[in-house]
């Protein structure tokens, strides 16, 4: 079928400005949005620059904000969208280095602010593992999902208005080892994320939840953050 | 050009990549960097789904010494016995190490690692399928590639991310560098080091349907044979069985392990007539010729090229829990939920068994006689140990590639401690990548990259795919002359320095050429079946003349030298191959 | 951000439009009612403040209310009090009973509830400003 896609175009080498460029192309209902985009790179425009690798959602490069939500283009089907309009854009609030290329620098360096590793430097069992029931494990199981893909920060209208917000990656981050029974140093990140630019910045909007490709309720994990501040600031 | 030096570099940061980089970090005082032509985390580690081998015997009793013999036998006889001992002795360690750093994997009810069963796997010497696939749900590879990352996050490792390798530079034998590309800038660096290592994962791409990412174009294989080391086994290339129909999306083991059942077009389990005992549990290579024979003789659904892989048994409750990660992919890609219906899939090519010839310390062989070409280290997918031999068994890729990648992070460390000098860099040895780069962001040629990757693509699935012949690989043979005619005339139309991706997959596409041919040599040469490699005209297993290991290495003019290595058996002598 | 002058203006700029979803009403329409409510407390503040001045002069801005313009205004009143109140039952849900796993159908049964009180409120509010005999 033959299908349009609007594709945000920026070259910092030769544009002062983004703009808006069409491309008509003959596309089957089952393609991927990025199958839609590596056809049109192949065959009309060479210059077309985004990024992708493992093409089927684990990977989380090729986040990109498809028909006004962020998402990703290779978990999108042509056929999903029914009106047959397609407009593609970079993830909001990121800086755009190129086309659908955006700047992940801001990202990580507010991952980091969290403390985003496991910490645990007590003496670890000789020959076993750390001991942790499934009801422990199952606490977490959500939020080793991600794949900082970025679509939620990126569709945080919290996150555009402020640039010092934690945002909701950052925050599911914290989430998955301060409620991982064998982390030690949930007290540390509690203090970090109990800032007026951390946990108490979400204003349940919600758009987080709707454009997570893992389906990861990343408000609930906020929420559920914010009662452990409570539970252990009380 | 910029120069820049460092103690020990390493490419790909993968689980190989990242192992070897906390393993260096030990020591503080070494200057280690990391080279990813991807973010790190995107790497496709990270897309392993079933689980990780390790004879922990949490769920049930289970061995080291089963976990070898598996691993020899489904090998088809062709790893290396001795290597394959140190894999599954180190296994249980190398896995609690894992979950000390924080690797949140599924438990059992006592609160230790859960365990599932896997393809190959079996206790006592394959009298039973046995659960030894310690995993996360179905995104083991994810968990522990964000938990290595993290960790070496938190040492505050260099990364140089998003940074292409062009060439690797030796000279008499010992390894001095490499010349790279920062995609973000268009700008070439060269980076000297004391030690290199590659962990530059597999080369799948190159076969029209296939399980891996786009990043996997084996850069480092190419990059090495053209650099002048010797390339082992890489005539095996493993076709995993179930890949989403037409798509070559993975859908793990593990599906098979919880007890999904495959179907043909005759609603019938067919693999109780390949592997009686263990059935869907067979190797991949058996399960793959099954499927694949299956549909050439007309028994796919309605005719057509691909099975059934039927879930429905299992229960919505199981799915969610254990295979979410596939459910997903079913559902989005196929339009299909695996409690009612069935999964169309079919073969998909997926592993590279061969690569970089290195010995038990991950030091790269200079040739098949045990010389080492100093200073240079590879592990992982893009190694060849060799641990898998003819075949891979499932859960044993992430257990190698964390296991080897640290033991060479070991070797690199001790290297370093031994005090070596840096080697001198080879007057102009960064001008060949510097003219490269030059030639494709000039080039006005009327070939696509895209034209000429589909092509390769397409041939190599087609002739050097599941089932081989003479007539087919000497045919496809000759056409790569034609291939690097084509590629010489190849016009790129972005001819900037920013984030220049055409000029990347031109590139790229170079690379899966040069060891395309090379796995297309190598299977022509070998006149027999064993493993993943089957020839429809030399069906059987001949250990008296092909028990060896293929070492291939780039000739004067251009041409695939072969010449061939024999295995080292220890304790099991070649038996038959059942199941 | 590129492209916008100010950051208000991110969900409407033309880079930034973001499609809206149930949580992103919601959120908008808080604050907006939040923001009505102050302006009705303010106005209210004031016109109660004239008890101070006397009885005429209460009686003056009282008359006000019994115009037709702020008898609308009243309903609409209502309407945003009671959007508020509910959401805001929501929001407490999310924030401390794990609303967030349902939130979309917590705001869409709410909303009924709070269209049928809005409809009773109404028809009470109508029957006492028209009078039933002069």
């Amino acid at each position: 079928m033959e299908i349009v896609l609007q594709i945000r175009r920026f070259n910092p080498e030769k544009d002062k400005k983004p703009f808006w460029q069409p491309f008509r192309i003959n596309a089957d209902p089952t393609w991927k949005m990025l199958d839609c985009l590596m056809h049109i790179k192949n065959e009309m425009d060479g210059t077309l620059t985004f990024r992708k690798s493992c093409a089927h959602g684990i990977c989380g490069s090729d986040a990109m904000k498809i028909n006004g939500k962020s998402t990703l283009a290779c978990q999108r089907l042509v056929r999903d969208y029914k009106a047959g309009k397609f407009v593609i854009e970079p993830l909001p609030g990121f800086p755009v280095i190129k086309d659908l290329v955006v700047d992940f620098d801001c990202f990580f360096d507010k991952l980091r602010k969290v403390l985003p590793w496991f910490i645990n430097d007590d003496p670890a069992p000789a020959d076993s593992e750390r001991i942790q029931s499934p009801e422990q494990a199952e606490k977490i199981l959500e939020s080793v999902k991600c794949i900082l893909c970025g679509s939620c920060t990126s569709s945080c209208p919290s996150a555009w208005m402020n640039a010092d917000y934690l945002g909701p990656a950052a925050l599911l981050k914290a989430y998955r080892f301060i409620a991982d029974s064998r982390d030690r140093a949930a007290g540390e990140r509690i203090r970090i994320v109990n800032d007026h630019d951390g946990a108490w910045r979400c204003h349940t909007i919600f758009n987080c939840v709707e454009a997570c490709p893992k389906e990861i309720n990343v408000t609930d994990h906020i929420a559920r953050l914010r009662l452990e501040i409570f539970s252990r600031k009380i | 050009m910029e120069t820049i030096v460092h103690d020990v570099v390493i490419v790909g940061a993968g689980l190989a990549g990242l192992g070897a980089a906390l393993e260096v970090g030990v020591d503080p005082t070494i200057d280690v960097a990391v080279i990813s032509k991807v973010v790190p985390m995107r790497s496709h580690s990270g897309a392993a789904q079933g689980g990780i081998a390790a004879a922990l015997g949490n769920e049930e009793e289970d061995y080291v010494e089963w976990h070898i013999f598996d691993t020899v036998k489904g090998s088809d006889y062709l790893a290396d016995q001795d290597i394959a001992e140190f894999l599954a002795s180190e296994a249980p360690r190398a896995i609690r190490e894992l979950e000390h750093w924080g690797a949140p994997f599924s438990r059992t009810s006592e609160g230790k690692i859960a365990q599932r069963c896997f393809g190959g796997h079996t206790s006592e010497h394959g009298k039973a399928a046995v659960r030894r696939a310690c995993y996360c749900a179905d995104r083991t590879g994810h968990i522990i590639l964000h938990t290595l990352y993290e960790q070496n996050w938190r040492r505050g490792v260099r990364f140089y991310s998003e940074f292409n390798v062009l060439s690797l530079i030796i000279e008499d034998r010992v390894c001095r560098g490499v010349v790279v590309y920062e995609t973000a800038t268009g700008e070439l660096k060269v980076i000297r080091a004391k030690a290199v290592m590659f962990a530059t994962g597999g080369y799948a791409r190159a076969f029209h349907i296939t399980s891996n990412a786009h990043a996997n174009t084996g850069d480092g294989i190419a990059l090495a044979y053209n650099a002048g080391a010797p390339l082992e086994d890489l005539e095996f290339v493993q076709f995993h069985p179930t890949g989403l129909w037409k798509m070559g999306i993975l859908v793990t083991e593990g599906a098979r392990g919880e007890g999904g059942l495959l179907i043909n077009g005759n609603k019938e389990r067919f693999m109780e007539r390949y592997a009686p005992t263990v059935k869907e549990l067979a190797p991949r290579d058996m399960v793959t010729r099954a499927i694949q024979t299956e549909i050439n003789e007309g028994r796919g659904i309605n005719g057509e090229d691909y099975v059934y892989l039927d879930l429905t048994h299992l229960g919505r409750a199981a799915l969610e829990e254990r295979l979410p990660e596939i459910t997903s992919f079913a559902k989005i890609y196929m339009g299909v939920d695996p409690a009612k219906d069935p999964i169309p899939i079919q073969p998909t090519a997926h592993y590279a068994m061969g690569g970089i010839p290195v010995n038990k310390n991950c030091e790269v062989e200079a040739d098949n006689k045990g010389n080492l070409i100093g200073g240079f280290y590879a592990a992982g997918e893009c190694s060849c140990v060799s641990v898998h031999g003819a075949n891979r068994l499932g859960c044993n890729s992430l257990l190698d590639a964390m296991l080897f990648g640290r033991r060479a992070g070991v070797s690199m460390r001790n290297f370093m401690r031994s005090g070596p000098a840096l080697a001198t860099w080879p007057k102009s040895a960064e001008d060949k990548a510097a003219q490269k780069v030059a030639k494709l962001l000039a080039s006005t040629g009327k070939e696509k990259v895209s034209t000429l990757r589909q092509n390769l693509q397409g041939e190599m699935k087609n002739r050097c795919g599941i089932f081989r012949n003479a007539a087919d690989l000497k045919g496809l043979l000759a056409r790569f002359g034609e291939f690097a005619d084509r590629y010489d005339r190849i016009g790129i139309t972005d001819r900037g320095k920013i984030f220049n991706t055409e000029l990347l997959e031109a590139i790229e596409l170079g690379n899966m050429i040069t060891y395309s041919r090379v796995i297309v040599e190598g299977a022509l040469a070998r006149a027999e079946s064993r493993g993943a490699h089957y020839r429809t005209d030399y069906p059987k297993r001949d250990d008296a003349n092909w028990m060896k290991h293929t070492y291939a290495r780039r000739g004067v003019d251009g041409k695939t030298l072969l010449d061939y290595k024999p295995v080292a058996v220890t304790s099991y002598q070649p038996m038959e191959r059942k199941y | 951000m590129d492209g916008i002058k100010y950051k208000w203006m991110a969900p409407f700029s033309e880079h930034f439009r973001y499609r809206f979803h149930t949580g992103m009403v919601a959120w908008g329409a808080h604050r907006l009612t939040g923001i009505g409510i102050v302006i009705f407390i303010v106005v209210h503040i004031w016109s109660i403040s004239h008890l101070g001045s006397g009885a005429d002069s209460f009686n003056t801005v009282m008359a006000l209310y019994n115009t037709p313009l702020f008898k609308v205004g009243e309903i609409i009143l209502y309407g945003t009090i009671l959007f508020h109140a509910l959401n805001g039952l929501r929001i407490i849900s999310v924030d401390f009973f794990g609303g967030a796993r349902y939130h979309k159908k917590l705001f869409w049964g709410l909303m009924a509830v709070g269209v049928i009180l809005f409809l009773i409120g109404v028809w009470t509010m109508l029957n006492r400003a028209i009078p039933m005999n002069v």
